[in-house]
């Protein structure tokens, strides 16, 4: 084996001071990276282990890295399939409507049904909704992608057989494997599976550190209140070019109607491709105890992760987004019409099919 | 394809903001962006971090991940050389060499079938070592007697206990009875008081969602296997547990599944790899990345090597891991034939193995 080595040692706490001045200055001079600005996070690069980072990485002290390599390409071939998980172990936002034991969506689950529509006009031949934890890809699962879609608390958690009495102290068959879902979602990145997750899914297993680093070291700490917001592209990327060039920016929702929540991340995504922000000057309210990410706050971003790819969105609270669009009604100048679902849905139903490989992903 | 990486190394405790690589970058690539294969293996071989130490060799930078605290392990007139301690709990699929679930408590009575158990027992009581052997998570206890605990087997989430759910009046509890990790606590203090780790094969595919006993495993984990099937191990460093068998490049047949590895162990000391072209089949399972590399070349691929075997010190203790030790005849009695019909490699196994467990406990020099 002849595997090059480079490594790279954290600089200490003073030259990090000083890097970090520098680190302000480049990015006042160019968007598309973070920078402290006048708020408070600390943008260290948390270390959870696995391989993470996207095709180029643009720090912001003006050097850049390479993370393809990150991607275990072992040939393997993936159907035209999506699975979306939606289950909820905790809190539920409304546009999932009711618990979906079957995995048939009714009237009130218009999130899922209106990502699963999305995903079949944009040529996913079979896409799924599952809300059990053993409907996780796992290894082996041939599934183009699975899409977290606004899940909440322990959502990977199999509760159920938590209360399976006193036979399982002993050893067992795998009658007590309480996280089989865990399992499940870290072999399937690990043969180059394809993660997505969307609004929520970034405040989900927040006590699990892989998770949150598959979320590019990012998770939700908290958010404002539903308000309309500008959101502005950051990067040339598949899952953009939809919406606009960099700096293309777009209204997300109506005053008085209804927005997004806009989340504030503690960790603050670190080593991903910024893909979009919100503008925080466009936002009435900007936060509850977080004080804000000022003038970059990341809304979507994506990296490999652990062998895998992750694209990932805390955009989509509003079920408004996910509205059909063919329909004259959600159109503009339509009753129902609602000032960036367009935008969402195409960043998200890009940001699928880069996660599938369908389209070139992060580059 | 340039396969340089960045890792990261955290220096002391302290995070702090690290710029990213000057120097050494790939270009990006067109579309599919994905990396070639590089010398037909992919796995990504960064450096995982867990946190503590992990070491090899006998610097005095390796030799201070060990914590020689001076603690005293149990022995006796019947077993000068000490005792340890046979961990084969299962809270998932189980082995058939390690037979029926065993009762409570410490040292409950065997079955028949507790094949494993038994020859683990008669292995090392042949050593002067006393063994104790559970499955009971409540007596994962007083672990500092032992101057190693082995893993043999168990499978998933087996530190965990799982009787402490049911008991309601515990989400209120303030007594140490609902507390459900206590062994996994067991096992990381009895590691940093410089005790010995020994894991044998499905002690892989064990605690998938615990960082530290994956970096305990050597930044390795069990992803999956091929078929039960003939291959030759090959010793690949001189070591207290391979002076036996030989020296580098001596190879003797085996039988086994030749586990796959996600992650690819790093920072250890690989102590013997499969030969993978003496396989007498080719791995079947998903991805078979080490046996078939490229899926797009030819299956019948006759060079390379996968580790089967590595050490290294870790977070104040000692580790020696094997992947090998599927089939109930690995450890059966070479006196006897072996319960699978023509099994080979028994004498040199056993004797890799149970040097592999002297040496983590101190008994030989460790991990040289």
């Amino acid at each position: 084996m002849n595997r090059q080595r480079y490594r790279q040692a954290i600089l200490t706490a003073g030259l990090a001071l000083s890097a970090l001045s520098v680190g302000i200055q480049s990015a006042e001079a160019q968007r598309g990276a973070p920078s402290l600005g006048a708020t408070n996070d600390s943008i260290e690069t948390f270390t959870y282990g696995p391989c993470n980072g996207p095709s180029l990485y643009q720090a912001v002290d003006g050097t850049s890295a390479s993370y393809a390599s990150c991607y275990h390409n072992w040939g393997l071939t993936y159907a035209n399939s999506v699975v979306i998980f939606s289950r909820t172990a905790a809190e539920r936002n409304g546009a999932l409507g009711n618990p979906m034991p079957t995995g048939n969506p009714d009237a009130t689950n218009v999130a899922q049904a209106g990502l699963k529509r999305l995903l079949l006009a944009a040529g996913v031949a079979t896409v799924t909704i599952a809300e059990t934890t053993s409907s996780i890809p796992g290894q082996g699962s041939t599934a183009g992608a699975v899409v977290f879609l606004d899940n909440s608390g322990d959502a990977l958690w199999d509760h159920g057989k938590s209360v399976t009495p006193a036979s399982n102290t002993v050893s067992t068959t795998t009658s007590a494997f309480t996280t089989q879902g865990y399992v499940n979602l870290r072999q399937y990145l690990r043969q180059g599976g394809g993660f997505v997750a969307i609004h929520n899914a970034v405040g989900t297993e927040r006590n699990w550190n892989y998770y949150v680093g598959l979320l590019g070291n990012a998770s939700t700490y908290d958010s404002a209140a539903i308000q309309p917001g500008t959101v502005q592209i950051e990067a040339s990327d598949s899952s953009t070019v939809g919406v606009g060039s960099p700096g293309t920016q777009f209204a997300l929702g109506t005053a008085g109607v209804g927005g997004d929540t806009f989340y504030n991340l503690v960790p603050y995504p670190t080593n991903v491709k910024y893909l979009a922000t919100v503008l925080e000057g466009s936002l009435t309210t900007k936060k509850s105890v977080h004080p804000g990410h000022g003038v970059f706050h990341p809304v979507a971003w994506c990296q490999y992760y652990d062998g895998g790819r992750a694209w990932v969105t805390t955009l989509g609270q509003d079920p408004r987004l996910w509205a059909d669009l063919s329909l004259p009604i959600n159109q503009p100048g339509g009753a129902n019409y609602f000032p960036g679902a367009a935008q969402f849905q195409s960043m998200v139903v890009n940001g699928v099919l880069s996660a599938m490989g369908k389209v070139p992903f992060c580059t | 394809m340039n396969w340089q990486q960045v890792g990261k190394v955290m220096i002391g405790t302290s995070l702090a903001l690290g710029a990213t690589a000057a120097s050494a970058q790939a270009a990006p690539g067109t579309y599919p962006v994905v990396p070639r294969l590089y010398n037909n293996v992919a796995e990504s071989t960064e450096n995982y971090n867990y946190g503590v130490c992990s070491t090899f060799g006998s610097s005095p930078e390796a030799l201070s991940c060990y914590h020689n605290w001076g603690v005293v392990r149990a022995t006796s007139t019947q077993f000068p050389n000490g005792k340890v301690l046979l961990f084969t709990r299962t809270a998932g699929p189980r082995h058939a060499s390690i037979g029926t679930k065993l009762p409570p408590g410490l040292n409950p009575p065997l079955a028949s079938n507790n094949n494993t158990q038994m020859d683990m027992i008669r292995l090392l009581n042949a050593e002067g070592i006393a063994v104790d052997y559970t499955e009971d998570i409540n007596a994962f206890t007083n672990l500092n007697q032992y101057a190693a605990i082995i893993f043999f087997d168990g499978s998933r989430e087996s530190m965990w206990n799982h009787g402490n759910y049911v008991v309601p009046s515990m989400a209120v509890s303030t007594s140490t009875t609902a507390q459900l990790d206590s062994a996994k606590i067991a096992l990381r203090q009895y590691m940093r008081a410089g005790g010995g780790f020994v894991a044998v094969h499905n002690a892989f595919g064990t605690e998938y969602n615990w960082p530290w006993y994956e970096g305990l495993l050597g930044n390795g984990n069990y992803f999956d296997h091929g078929g039960f099937r003939n291959g030759n191990v090959e010793i690949a460093a001189v070591d207290p547990s391979t002076v036996n068998i030989g020296p580098p490049g001596t190879e003797f047949a085996f039988k086994d599944e030749w586990y796959t590895l996600v992650p690819y162990p790093t920072n250890v000391k690989v102590l013997a790899n499969l030969d993978i072209g003496t396989q007498t089949s080719q791995c079947t399972g998903l991805p078979c990345y080490y046996t078939t590399g490229n899926p797009t070349l030819p299956a019948n691929q006759t060079s390379g090597f996968e580790p089967i075997t590595w050490c290294h010190y870790y977070d104040g203790g000692r580790a020696w891991l094997t992947v090998l030790g599927h089939d109930v005849s690995a450890t059966s009695d070479i006196t006897q034939t072996a319960p699978t019909p023509g099994f080979p490699g028994r004498p040199e196994f056993q004797r890799h193995l149970v040097d592999g467990i002297k040496s983590a406990m101190g008994l030989t020099p460790f991990c040289t």
